[in-house]
């Protein structure tokens, strides 16, 4: 293991009286690498996700103990302003949600968020997100139609175009390709790809071959824990674990 | 069951589907019918005030004759406005049909409209300085021409000078200035009056109103206490508008208004600047009226923003007023001209709490100026909802003056016809846009 760039130490969450959705989650991400998260549905993958962006904090009388560190430094200490480490930690959600706003306007409302003024410099930001996303040649001449009209799969990469223009260290994606037909599926695992060189990036998704083909790192979570955390082939061709092999192979949920 | 039966249950549900179809459009076109209905009471009742109608000469049965222009028509039945009689100073005469021998129009009557007697009907027997009007063998007015303020032949009009007249009406129905005789006096103070007072109230209402739904649909803890709030907001809805006059009298003329002149006016007290009725506390009190339209409508536009995309926005690292002013407010536009909408109407409207909050029957002084800050605020003004109470229900002659109520009616109904399909047409503007969003 080289730097951590987020250590998850112990990490519990309940929504109000409910059963704990996460309970005592220990997590070490590599920098610029892809960590895989797989679990069946309801097994706290998304949680995980939002607490890590501290996004977990806008439902109303949720409870996290635990900690978790970016960079060495809590991510819940008083001094961290959640503002500032959201724009550390982009996130992508699993339905793809544009603004009801021009394409333009969508990947500059980090940018103005963040007090950018000049023209200039929006426009160079949003020209060089949007070609990471690999979206530019596909709506450069439609910059300023709604984002409405781009096809789901387009809606997905502007919203990575989106979350990338405040260059984030850490990009979070919520099953990103799970409301997509396979082309554009495909698509948004060539963008994991390219993206790894310069994110660290963290991936839920329900598909096993995507997680084998896109990831450097797995974890397989199940009622709220991490039961199994490796590097991706060893995850998959040799688990350790009776539960991740049953997963992994179909043979539950 | 057999297949006969079968068939037959078919036919009655596919029957009674299409009867109820019939009974839900039914109630559509019985909705428009109404509308439509009074539309053309308003219509053909205030023709009288615009239109150049014709006018006739009755026969009685005990040899009198009557001149003069139907008001209303019934199978048993006539009012007709007979103008300034020297036997008979009510100038609406109710006649049975079964009174009448027999009608014509003569071409030589005259319409006269004189300063002092109002209107006479006649014929010119000496058309000559001093002229001399013929209303019966017995009442000849002699007429010097500086007290005709128009005189034309009613039953020899063009359609080129029935129109002229037409317009004419209208102008005077408008703008005519006769400071001593308010039922006379065009409308347009009233006019003025309505729609100043209703956009007044809109800049009190509306951020009043958004910043209130605002904070109970995104801010407030969504427990007991803000649902209690909701509750209590639906009702301020039910609320008779005539309480919220009292409350205006109350707080806003007698408390806060005699606050304001002991601090700021001090030196023309006794006599009241803000401590008595005026546009400003008029506006106030409606603003409060329709506050809870404006809370409910944008509560319910805040409701269908998507969750997902304000997320999106705090993931971006916006803060709550970040999300709020670039991503909520400019989406819930459309639902904000919705409330406003419904507060316009129901604000253009209301006449009770008026009355004891700032309106006049007669102030002919328009509330607006040219100078600083361009509104009386402190002063009363007309309101042509209250103007239509006053014409119909508190003038000497009601029957003379119903078409002018009914043209008054008329011009209140235009109005908010109007302001309501700006609003609709700006909402659905607003809608299109982000339609695609919101299913
Ligand atoms: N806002 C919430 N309030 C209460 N329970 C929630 C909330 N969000 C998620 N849960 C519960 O937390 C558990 C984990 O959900 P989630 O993190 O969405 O799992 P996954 O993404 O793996 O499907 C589920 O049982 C779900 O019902
Ligand atoms: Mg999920």
């Amino acid at each position: 293991m080289t730097s951590p760039i987020i250590e998850i130490a112990d990490l519990s969450l309940s929504y109000g009286a409910d059963e704990p959705v996460l309970r005592n989650v220990q997590l070490t991400l590599e920098r610029e690498s892809v960590t895989a998260i797989i679990g069946a549905s309801g097994s706290g993958k998304s949680s995980l996700l939002r607490c890590i962006n501290r996004l977990v904090e806008l439902k109303p009388q949720v409870r996290i103990t635990g900690d978790i560190t970016l960079d060495g430094q809590s991510i819940f200490a008083p001094e961290i302003d959640v503002t500032e480490l959201r724009q550390r930690i982009g996130m992508v959600f699993q339905k793809p949600n544009p603004f009801p706003m021009s394409i333009f306007e969508n990947v500059a409302y980090g940018l103005r968020l963040v007090g950018e003024k000049s023209t200039r410099v929006i426009e160079q930001r949003v020209e060089q997100s949007l070609r990471l996303a690999a979206l530019w040649d596909e709506v450069k001449d439609r910059l300023d139609s709604q984002a409405g009209i781009l096809s789901g799969g387009q809606q997905q990469r502007l919203v990575i175009a989106r979350a990338i223009a405040v260059e984030p260290e850490v990009l979070l994606l919520d099953e990103p390709a799970s409301s997509l037909d396979p082309i554009s599926t495909l698509r948004i695992e060539e963008l994991i790809y390219e993206l790894k060189s310069r994110y660290t990036i963290v991936v839920v998704t329900h598909n096993m071959q995507q997680a084998a083909r896109v990831s450097d790192w797995a974890a397989f979570m199940h009622q709220g824990s991490i039961v199994e955390y490796d590097n991706t082939t060893a995850l998959f061709t040799n688990p350790r674990e009776v539960r991740t092999e049953d997963y992994i192979t179909g043979k539950f949920s | 069951m057999s297949f006969h039966t079968r068939l037959k249950r078919r036919a009655q549900r596919w029957r009674s589907d299409d009867a109820i179809m019939f009974l839900c459009g039914g109630a559509v076109a019985l909705c428009l019918l109404a509308l439509a209905a009074l539309f053309a009471l308003l219509v053909d009742q205030s023709r009288l005030q615009f239109w150049p109608e014709p006018v006739y000469q009755w026969e009685t049965q005990d040899g009198t004759r009557i001149t003069g222009q139907i008001i209303e028509e019934s199978p048993s039945s006539l009012v007709i406005s007979v103008g300034h009689q020297a036997s008979d100073p009510n100038s609406v005469r109710r006649v049975t049909r079964s009174e009448l021998v027999a009608r014509s129009r003569p071409i030589d009557i005259v319409r006269v409209e004189h300063d002092v007697l109002g209107i006479l009907y006649g014929v010119w027997i000496e058309s000559a300085e001093p002229a001399i009007l013929s209303v019966t063998p017995e009442f000849k007015v002699p007429m010097q021409g500086d007290a005709i303020v128009r005189w034309y032949f009613p039953n020899q009009l063009t359609i080129i000078q029935s129109l002229q007249i037409f317009a004419d009406n209208i102008a005077n129905f408008l703008f005519f200035a006769s400071p001593d005789s308010p039922s006379d006096a065009g409308v347009f103070p009233a006019l003025v009056g309505t729609v100043v007072m209703v956009l007044l109230m809109t800049v009190f209402v509306m951020p009043l109103g958004v910043l209130a739904a605002i904070y109970l649909h995104e801010y407030a803890a969504q427990g007991r206490l803000t649902s209690w709030i909701r509750v209590a907001v639906h009702n301020l809805a039910a609320i008779p508008s005539v309480v919220y006059g009292v409350f205006g009298l109350g707080v806003f003329v007698y408390g806060l208004g005699s606050e304001i002149d002991s601090a700021m006016y001090s030196d023309s007290l006794p006599s009241p600047t803000f401590g008595e009725p005026g546009l400003l506390w008029a506006s106030l009190t409606l603003a409060l009226l329709t506050l809870p339209v404006v809370i409910v409508a944008t509560e319910e536009g805040l409701a269908r923003v998507p969750r997902s995309i304000i997320e999106a926005s705090y993931a971006l690292g916006a803060t709550r007023a970040e999300t709020l002013f670039r991503l909520i407010l400019p989406l819930i536009g459309p639902a904000m001209m919705t409330g406003l909408i419904l507060a316009i109407a129901r604000a253009a409207g209301e006449v009770a709490p008026l009355m004891l909050v700032g309106v006049v029957e007669f102030a002919p002084d328009l509330p607006i100026t040219t100078d600083y800050p361009f509104l009386r605020l402190d002063q009363k003004f007309m309101h042509l909802g209250y103007h239509i109470y006053d014409l119909g229900f508190q003038s000497i002659d009601m029957e003379a003056t119903r078409p002018r109520v009914f043209a008054t009616a008329l011009l209140l109904f235009v109005i908010v016809m109007v302001l309501n399909t700006l609003a609709v047409l700006l909402r659905n503007r607003l809608d299109r846009k982000y339609r695609h969003l919101l299913e």
